[in-house]
């Protein structure tokens, strides 16, 4: 047996809580339906939304990154970078906006090569420091530098 | 707009300030030009676009051409240049000791090669730098 209770809103009896249903009930809310918090909720596990993550999570998230052509000395876009300096042929400095609060973090590099294979994109571990890290250009074997089309640098640990 | 600076080599350090940076140009040089530097704010204009002899860039107040600079490397580039070239005259040379035929024009041709970065002293201007080939 079914029935529909329909009121515009329901109170304690006594005191100031109530309880729906027992254990192992379960309530369902259709699809269209909204559920409105303006209060606070509570016991629903934790919070894993990435906008949380700031939070809850603040290892697991990319701190920094930039995109820049080194040949056209122009950054593409980037996040939490203030600047990159051009030191010279495939000689650059990524500057962030916010500091890291030690220089024990992980930077990923990569980018173009030039018309040989073999060329690399390096990130030399001396190099990294709170405010900034170095990125250099080599071509194969390390002889020289040059210029890649795009270079691209994501930084993550502890800010 | 660009922040120049003379750089611990020698060289010349150009600022390219980030898309979604949202200060002056000044605030970004206090930030981001290492302490004690002298620097200049210039029109992306100011910063030459031909980047061929990049590492010669010399005088952050005006930025010119090191020649001296421009010819070392001019040198390596046609060091790099040539390698390939005279592993052809190596082979070549091998091969015509090999059936006999003569090699005075290989011999030759590695000679020119070996002296090519000769020409890089020679020059007097940025174009004839360039413009030298193995």
């Amino acid at each position: 047996m079914s029935s529909e209770l329909k009121t515009n809103k329901v109170s304690p009896a006594t005191g100031t809580a109530f309880t729906l249903g027992d254990s192992g009930d379960t309530f369902t809310i259709p699809s269209g339906a909204t559920i409105a918090n303006s209060g606070t909720a509570t016991g629903f596990g934790a919070d894993t939304s990435l906008s949380n993550l700031a939070s809850g999570g603040a290892d697991k998230i990319i701190k920094g990154w930039v995109c820049f052509g080194g040949a056209s000395a122009t950054i593409k876009d980037s996040f939490n970078v203030s600047s990159i300096t051009d030191s010279g042929v495939g000689s650059y400095v990524v500057v962030w906006d916010t500091d890291f609060s030690n220089a024990n973090y992980a930077v990923v590099c990569g980018g173009d090569a030039s018309s040989g294979g073999g060329d690399y994109i390096q990130c030399q571990n001396s190099s990294i420091a709170v405010g900034s890290v170095n990125v250099y250009a080599y071509t194969s074997g390390g002889g020289s530098t040059f210029d890649p089309a795009y270079v691209s640098i994501v930084a993550i640990g502890d800010q | 707009m660009r922040i120049v600076y003379l750089n611990d080599k020698g060289g010349i350090s150009v600022v390219i300030p980030s898309p979604s940076w949202s200060g002056t140009m000044e605030e970004l040089a206090d930030k981001d030009v290492p302490d004690g530097k002298p620097y200049k704010i210039v029109e992306d204009s100011v910063i030459p676009s031909d980047r061929t002899f990049r590492d010669a860039w010399e005088n952050y107040e005006e930025i010119n051409v090191n020649f001296s600079k421009a010819q070392t490397i001019t040198k390596q580039r046609l060091r790099e240049e040539r390698k390939p070239l005279l592993e052809e005259q190596d082979v070549a040379f091998i091969r015509a000791q090999e059936s006999g035929s003569d090699t005075s024009g290989i011999v030759a041709e590695k000679q020119r090669l070996r002296d090519i970065t000769t020409l890089a002293d020679d020059a007097t201007t940025l174009d004839e730098l360039k413009a030298l080939k193995p």
